[in-house]
Order: structure tokens, then sequence, then C-alpha cells
């Protein structure tokens, strides 16, 4: 007895299939897995059964060795060896496909002899050659004539066999010389036999220019290796100078466009218009940022250079007349928000005062176009430049690297907001705003926006109060009329509600706080 | 066959039979092969049976065991048959006796023969191949045509360094220019002569003459006396070509120059028949092949063929060129100079290929035979040096002036392979060299020497700087020595080489000197 017989017994089917069997697939019934079951008997079988459910560790598999014998059912095809015309002379015998019947029966001619194609090269006699070469006092006599068209034809025109195979009385003709007397032939040949064809100014061989040609292929050939090596220096010096003037071309060029800037004594009426601002203006950014892209050894705009060092001078002596006006408004603000909440923590105090701080820093644009004095708001933007690179240095050290990278794109933007307040220097304030150019500090989102898109939006919780409060005060949510103007106004309305509602919500606090504390 | 892609290309089997005579071996076969079906020496021995009758033997191994009476002769001298009777024999003995073939008629068969095949020797061909056995039809065709399609470069430059003559000859469309094509008579067998001179007072004895190696060289005795062309056969086809393919070398430049390089490496030895050590270190190994570049005047024996300026006597042109005298003396020389000087670069390189090819071998480099010939070559190397320094500042001298001067002529010079190709260079057409230059094919047992290929490259570049080369060759070294053959056979084979073959009939009709003259190109 075996597990297989006691499957057999309680008629279960096997689920691991024994060695024979494990080819077929599972699907396969188990009618198949028996039919193929290998007929054992005795005790063979005993033995084979006692494998059992054990499958061999390698899977064997039984291939023949040796490839199948060839067994063509097919008959095979015919092939005789049959005559055939080779060439006009000659019959040999190839192989064909074929019985011998069907195609030895004619002599054919070869399939190849199509391809036998030969040139047709004008034949003529002696009397004919004596007429149409009169007054030509050639030194070629009739049969030297005729020995070189038959040579001609032989050799199909191949010049250089021909000229290799010309042996006429030991004469020493070159192949220009066979080249010049046959075409020279051929070109009265055809005028005599048929003057109207316009090819036969085509049969012209310019022996001339072809010994030229020789020659100069010749110097060419016979260079020696000392000029091949001068020369080849010569083609790499050539290549230098011509990337150098390249060079010279496009420095040249970038110089060009920087006289063609208008010019600060020439009248600015071509300016006024907004479109001819517009222009100007992304002319000037297009060259700056062109000249940054060249390589660093050209110089750089010097006019823009003295600028940055007049920018900073300015910077340190206007630093140092603000630093104490910038701790006076500082005093000012503390005062103010302590009478207004006066058992504010600490460290919320610090918070608070950062954050106006920061919202001053945003409203340090919009109050320069709003100014109506140039000069005190362009000495109130300075201050607060001035302040802000303050604060960088004093907390340089604990800022990280991604804000040491963002404060220094900051202070370059600002650094190019000044250049772009140098150049609009000519500008009252009343023409930028009747034009509405602003200098603006920060990066400007890319694209075109509408201005009342860019209303600054709250933390959702105090943004539904804010406009609560709005409802209130019976405004609109967004201004009817979004000019620059009313959009500032506007912000600095929405600004002001947020802080009062946060000191509220604070007051609130501490009153509860009180309360709880008194009830206790 | 049922696969296009094997089928070749406008091919038309007709079982044509390919006979390639070489001064070393003659190889036939069956066309459409890619090897010769029968390899037999070029040559045949004559033996006194005992009836008194006269018997011949054409295989090699027959032919290497000496018996008495025996004689051996060749059947081919510098690629040309030069007994008829012997070739005809030899030829049925190989399509009877090696590939039992048999009858010819119906049967077409290509002959290749050397360019300098001569006019009776075309005729005894034609006469042999068509009349006395009985071929269908035949072809003659030039062997380096023949190389030129085996190596399926239709234009190309064949150089074949063969056992008795080395020869270059450009191919143009399957066609071999004959007038632009050079030989000299530097190749294998010279080699060997060297050698043997290399190792006297020794005697080269062959293996049939040596009793015991160990411990002493004993000679074995014959009953018989052994003639000398027995001798010298044996040696030519065992120890000689042992020797040149375990031995030589080529120097990738000048000997002179790479001496140094050679000093540190080992030497070689070869074990000859008579049991000694022959030991031979690096420059004496060199210094063999240095001689297919660089043939020492001194070395050529008495008698041997001398090809001055590798003019070739070909069938196409068989006159002696007036122009082409012997090359020029000192005066011719001097004179070269005296116009070379002052005249501005165009006009020397113009003058040197437009007139006479007399003096070209004089421009073209060839060297003096004196036995000072390495100094003489060191002078040119240092005034050529000089000269790549000078150019610069006075382009108006040309180095073929400096190198003139240095180069002593004299009558007795012989052509290396490289002066060969030079000459060769030169006088074909200005508009063929460049692509002569870049298809360079180098065939013939001889090239089979390791470093050959580079040599000729690098003597080229120096000779004909402004030219690009690229030299070929089948890497299948043994095929260089039936390449000839190999081409044939392809030719033979091909659907549109029918409309070629000459039959018998009209062999008859027309006469052999027409045919020779209009069918043969």
């Amino acid at each position: 007895m075996s597990s297989s017989d006691i499957f057999d017994v309680l008629n279960i089917r096997p689920k691991s299939s024994s060695p024979d069997t494990g080819t077929h697939p599972p699907s396969s019934g188990s009618l198949a897995v028996k039919q193929n079951k290998p007929q054992v008997t005795g005790i063979q079988r005993e033995l084979y059964s006692l494998l059992g459910d054990n499958t061999p560790s390698v899977p064997i598999k039984s291939s023949n060795k040796f490839k199948d014998s060839l067994n063509s059912s097919a008959k095979p095809s015919p092939w005789s060896f049959v005559e055939f015309e080779a060439n006009s002379h000659v019959k040999l015998r190839h192989w064909v496909k074929g019985s011998k019947e069907l195609v030895g029966a004619s002599v054919e001619p070869s399939s190849f002899a199509k391809f036998n194609q030969h040139l047709s090269i004008p034949s003529f006699d002696e009397e004919e050659y004596e007429q149409f070469m009169s007054g030509n006092n050639s030194e070629w006599s009739y049969e030297e004539v005729r020995y070189l068209f038959d040579l001609c034809r032989n050799y199909d025109m191949k010049w250089f066999v021909i000229a290799d195979r010309f042996d006429y009385n030991s004469s020493n003709r070159k192949l220009d010389d066979l080249k010049d007397m046959f075409y020279t032939v051929c070109q009265r040949y055809f005028l005599l036999r048929d003057p109207e064809n316009p090819l036969i100014s085509q049969l012209n061989f310019p022996k001339e220019k072809e010994l030229e040609r020789k020659e100069h292929l010749e110097r060419l050939l016979s260079r020696t290796a000392a000029e091949i090596a001068e020369e080849e220096a010569l083609i790499i010096e050539s290549r230098k100078f011509e990337m150098a003037a390249k060079k010279t071309l496009q420095e040249r060029e970038a110089l060009l466009q920087l006289l063609d800037h208008p010019h600060s004594d020439k009248p600015i009426s071509q300016f006024l218009t907004s479109q001819g601002m517009s222009q100007l203006y992304a002319n000037l950014l297009n060259d700056k940022n062109r000249k940054r892209k060249l390589d660093s050894s050209t110089p750089e705009n010097p006019w823009m250079k003295q600028q940055q060092q007049f920018a900073q001078q300015r910077q340190q002596i206007q630093h140092q007349q603000q630093f104490k006006q910038g701790q006076l408004m500082q005093q000012q603000q503390q005062q103010h928000q302590q009478q207004l909440i006066q058992q504010q923590k600490l460290q919320q105090q610090q918070k608070l005062q950062q954050s106006q701080e920061n919202q001053q820093n945003k409203e340090n644009q919009p109050k320069q176009q709003k100014s109506s004095n140039s000069q005190s708001e362009e000495n109130s933007s300075k201050d607060q430049q001035s302040e802000d690179t303050t604060e960088i240095k004093t907390e340089g050290q604990r800022l990280n690297k991604k804000q040491k990278i963002e404060l220094q794109n900051a202070l370059r933007r600002k650094q190019d907001s000044e250049y772009a307040e140098q150049l609009l220097e000519k500008f009252t304030p009343e023409e930028r705003k009747s034009l509405g150019v602003i200098a603006h500090g920060e990066k400007l989102a890319p694209g075109v926006y509408l201005r009342s898109s860019k209303i600054s939006t709250y933390k959702p919780a105090v943004q539904n109060k804010i406009v609560a409060t709005l409802q209130e005060l019976g405004l609109s949510v967004r201004p009817a009329m979004p000019s620059l103007a009313v959009v500032n106004e506007h912000e600095k309305l929405l600004r002001k509600i947020a802080t009062l509602l946060e000191i509220k919500k604070q007051v609130d606090k501490f009153a509860a706080e009180k309360q709880i504390v008194n009830q206790d | 066959m049922s696969n296009p892609a094997l089928q070749v290309y406008g091919g038309d089997e007709i079982n044509a039979i390919v006979i390639d005579p070489g001064s070393f071996v003659t190889n036939i076969g069956y066309s459409g092969t890619d090897c010769p079906q029968s390899i037999l020496p070029s040559s045949y021995g004559t033996i006194d049976t005992e009836d008194g009758d006269q018997r011949t033997i054409f295989n090699e191994q027959p032919l290497l065991f000496p018996r008495s009476g025996m004689e051996i002769k060749p059947i081919v001298e510098n690629s040309a048959v030069v007994d008829w009777d012997r070739a005809q024999e030899q030829w049925e003995f190989a399509l009877k006796s090696d590939m039992k073939f048999q009858p010819n008629s119906g049967t077409p068969v290509l002959l290749t023969e050397p360019i300098w095949n001569s006019e009776s020797n075309r005729k005894k061909s034609l006469e042999v191949l068509l009349e006395s056995m009985e071929f269908e039809a035949c072809y003659l065709a030039a062997n380096p045509s023949a190389v030129s399609f085996a190596m399926g470069r239709p234009t190309c430059l064949v150089v074949d360094i063969g056992h008795d003559v080395a020869s270059v000859s450009p191919v143009i469309d399957g066609m071999t220019l004959s007038k632009s094509s050079t030989r000299n008579f530097v190749a294998g067998k010279y080699l060997n002569h060297l050698i043997a001179k290399k190792l006297k007072p020794r005697e080269i004895v062959p293996i049939f003459q040596v009793l015991k190696k160990k411990p002493e060289f004993v000679r074995r005795t014959l009953a018989f006396d052994v003639s000398e062309s027995i001798v010298n056969f044996t040696n030519e086809r065992q120890f000689f070509q042992e020797f040149k393919e375990t031995l030589l070398h080529i120097a990738p430049k000048s000997l002179t120059s790479f001496k140094d390089e050679l000093a540190s490496q080992t030497k070689r030895s070869l074990e000859s028949p008579w049991g000694e050590d022959l030991i031979f270190d690096a420059t004496e190994r060199h210094s063999f092949a240095e001689q297919l570049f660089r043939p020492v005047k001194d070395d050529v024996p008495e008698g041997w063929p001398i090809s001055a300026d590798g003019v070739v006597k070909t069938w196409h042109n068989d006159y002696v060129p007036l122009k082409r005298t012997k090359p020029g003396t000192n005066t011719n020389t001097k004179e070269k100079e005296g116009t070379a000087e002052p005249s501005p670069v165009p006009a020397s390189t113009e003058q040197e290929t437009a007139d006479s090819p007399s003096q070209e071998p004089n421009e073209n480099g060839k060297r003096s035979m004196e036995s000072k010939d390495d100094s003489n070559n060191n002078d040119k190397d240092n005034n050529e040096t000089k000269n790549d320094g000078g150019n610069a500042n006075d382009s108006s001298i040309k180095p073929e002036t400096s190198s003139n001067a240095v180069q002593v002529k004299s009558d007795n010079e012989v052509a290396g392979i490289a002066d060969l190709i030079n000459k060769t260079m030169m006088e074909a057409d200005v508009d063929l060299r460049a692509t002569l230059a870049h298809n360079v094919v180098l065939t013939g047992g001889t090239s089979k020497i390791p470093g050959l290929s580079d040599r000729i490259v690098y003597e080229l570049n120096k000779s004909l700087p402004a030219l690009k080369f690229r030299m070929l060759s089948s890497g299948h070294l043994r095929e260089r020595q039936y390449q000839g053959w190999l081409g044939g056979s392809i030719l033979a084979s091909l659907g549109t080489f029918h409309q070629l073959w000459v039959g018998k009939q009209e062999y008859e009709e027309v006469g052999a000197d027409r045919l020779l003259k209009d069918r043969f190109r």
C-alpha cells in the first residue's frame, strides 16, 4: 500500500502529480493522467508507487539527443545540367531548375546576356575621316585614330585603361592627348552628320584646363610632410582667429547696444507713453540678462557698477541717520500697543511686533507711490531698506541656509529696484502716477493678472470674521474699482481689521481668565 | 539555395576549372569553391624506371623523397610557365588523379597569368588549353585582376610578394594597368638565399640525409647520388619555409633606427634538421626581410635577375620604352639639382612627373646600393628632419632637392618593394593616385611576414606624405597563397562572365593573335 493507493481507494485525486505526469497541465483530467502513466506491473509497480508524491529535485526532461532524420515528404525538385549559349561562340552547361525534358529541349541564351551592353561609338572609313577632318593639321594618321576608336569601343571609354593599352608605333601619347583627339574627331564627325544636334557643343574637351587641373592636383599630392603639417597648423591658427573674431564681434555688438540706450541729455518724449516706457524697461532688463550670460571676463556695465557704488555709500550714510529714527519708531509702536493691551506677555508681544514689522515691509512699496513728496518718500524707503539690512545682520546667525538664500535674493531684488528707481529719477511723482509707473521691490509673479485677484487673504477663520466686519461696516468684500490706490487702501483696511480682531480675541481671552480667577 | 541571402549575387555555376600557376605552387580547382582542390608544387620530378622509361611525378610528398636517378625541374619560373609539356601533364594529373575530373570537353577553364607573360607563352597557353587539353572554352585573367576580385575591390593597387617575384600593379575596374606596373625579384626565393648566406659555412642538410641528430649529427649516406635539385627542393619546402615562418620579422621603421629597441628583445632559436639549434637575436631576425625594402647589392648573387627600376615588360606594351634607360647617373642628379634649386615648388614637382620617367627613380627615393646603405639612410633621415624644421622659413626649397643631394647615384641599385609602390603611384594618373593609395591590397606568400604591412605604410607615408594609404589584406593568411586562384574562382562563377569565355570554335576561326589582342583584357 502506498499513498497513491489510499488516494485511489478514497477516490481522491492526488494534488501533486507524480514525475511522469509532471509535464502535463493540471487542467487535464484524471483520465489523461491515467493514460499517460507507464504501464508497470509486479514488484516494479510497487516500487514505482513508493515514489508517491516525491518529485525529483531536478526536473528531468527526456529529449531526443539527435536531430530528427530528414523526412521530407515533398518530392525533390529536379535540377538539370543543361547546355546554354554563354555567348555567340560558346555553348556551356549550367544548372537549371526543372527536369531535363522540360528545360533541356532548346539551347537558351544566357540570362546575363542582356547586361552585355556597349557604348555606341561612331565608326567611319578613311574617306569620311578625310572629309570631316580636312583642315585639321593633326599629327594623327587615320590608322592611329582608328586604333584609338577601337580601343574606346573595346574598353567602353575607360580612359585609364585605354591610355594604358594604347601602344601605336611606340608613340608616347598621354591620356589627355587621347581624350583630346577622341573628342575632336567625334565633334567633327557629328558636325558633318548631324549639325543640328544640340549636344555637339558638349563634345568639347578642354585639354589645357584639364592639364592645369592635373597640375594643381599633382602639386597638392606632392606636398611634403612638413608642408602638410604646416598647413594643418595654419588651419588650426585660422580657426582660432575665426573664433576670436566672432567673440570680438559679439562683444562689440553688446557694446553698441549699450551705446544705443537713451541718452540722459535727449528728450524723453518717446518714453512718455506707457508703451514706450515698458519697451524701454524691457530692453534694459533684457540687456542686463544677456550681460549676465556672457562669461565673467567681459567687463560689466560700468555705469551700473558706479550706481551700485553710489547706492552703497548713500546707504551707509543714511543708515547712520536712520538708526535712531528706527529705534524711535519702534518705541512708539511699543507704547501704542502697551496702551491697547497692558497685560500682554512678553513673548506674544515680540511675536506681534515681528509680524507688524513684516507687514510694514510689505507696505513699503505702496507707500512709495502714494506719497506726494518724492524726496521724503525716497528717504523713507531708504530707511526701511536700511532697517532690513540691520535686521539681517543681527538675525543672520540663527537663520538657516534656505532663509539666507531668500534674504540674499531679497537683497538683490532691492538692489534691482534701486537701479530701476535710479532710472525713473527723471519722472516726477505726478508723472509716475499718471503713467502708472511703479518700481517694485519684490519679485512679481510671472504672467498677467488682475490686481483685484491679488488682494491678500487670511486664514479661513480670520477671513470669515473680516468679511463679517466688512459687511457690518457696509463695505463690499472686493473694492468696486480696484485701482492701485484703492486696492492699497483696501489692503490697509483689511490689515487693520485683522489686527483689531486679534486684539479683541486676546482681550476676550484675558477677560475670561480673569473671571475664572475671580470666581475662585 | 532557397535562402536568397546565401546565393551568390549574379552567380551562375558552370563548373569551370580554375588553374593558377605560381612560382611556388600551382593551384587547381573548381570555380565557385573557396579553396583550390589541388595544390601542387610548380615543379616536377623525373625518375628512371627499370624498363628505361621515365616517370614523372608531381605530388609534393613523393617529390620530397629522393630516389635514384631522380631529378626535379621547375615548371613555372617568375610566375610564367617555362615548361609547357610538363605543365600540361601536371594539370591533367591534377584533374584526373587529384580531382577525378574528366573529360574536359564541355568545361570552360580559367587560367591566371602574370602581366609580364610573353606573347608566345600566351599563345601556347591557348593552344594547350583548347587544343591539347580539349577544354570547351578558356579565358586568361591577369593575376592582379583576379586578386582584386578576390578582395572585392575593382579599383586597387595589388602588391603581390610571391616566391620569385614581387610585383605592384594598379587595377582599374578589374583591369590591370600594365604601363605603371612594376616588379622586382626580391621575394621569397631571395630570402632563402639570404638565409643560406647567413648560415654559411654550414651546409643545409635536408631531413632525408640525416641519420641521427643526437647525441651528435650523423649523416645518412644514400646508396645513390642525390641530385642537387632534390636537395634544393626539399630545403626550399621544408627548412627555409619553416625558417621564414618562424623567425622572420619586419621592423616598423628602418632597421638602423630601430636597432636600439630590438636590442632588448629575446633571442629565438630554431632547431635545424641536423639537430643544431640556430639562435638569432632580434636584429638578425629583422635583417633578412629588411632587404625586401632595402636590398643590399652585395648580397645579390651572381646572375640574379635585377630590376633596377622595376619596369615590367608586359604583353600590352611589348616594347622597350626609349626613355626608360638605366637610371640616371651623377650628372643627371646634378642637373636635377641645378634646376630644382632656384625654381619654386610647383615647377620642380611638375618636372618630376611631366618629364621622362628615366629621372623618376632618382626622385622617388631609390637608394644607392653601396654597402654604406645604412649610413646613407641615416643621412637621409637627418636631412629630412632638418628640412622639416627649415621649411617653415624657406618654403621654396623642396626636401626632394635635399634628398637628391644625399643620394649618391650609381648604376647598380635594386628597388625595394616600397620603391616599387612609390614608382607605380607616381606613374599612375594623378586622378587615380588617391584611390589607389586608399586600396592597397597585399597578397602573396611572402607578405605573411609579420610587420610587413605596417612597414610599407611607414615607408609610403614618408615618401608620399600627401596620400592616405590604407592596406587591405586577407586576414586568412593561408589564403594569400592562393588569392589569385580565389579571384579566378569568383570570376568564373559569375553569370556576367559568360560573355568573356573564348570558345574552341572562335579560336579556330579567329586565330590566337587576334584573340589575344581583342578578347583578353
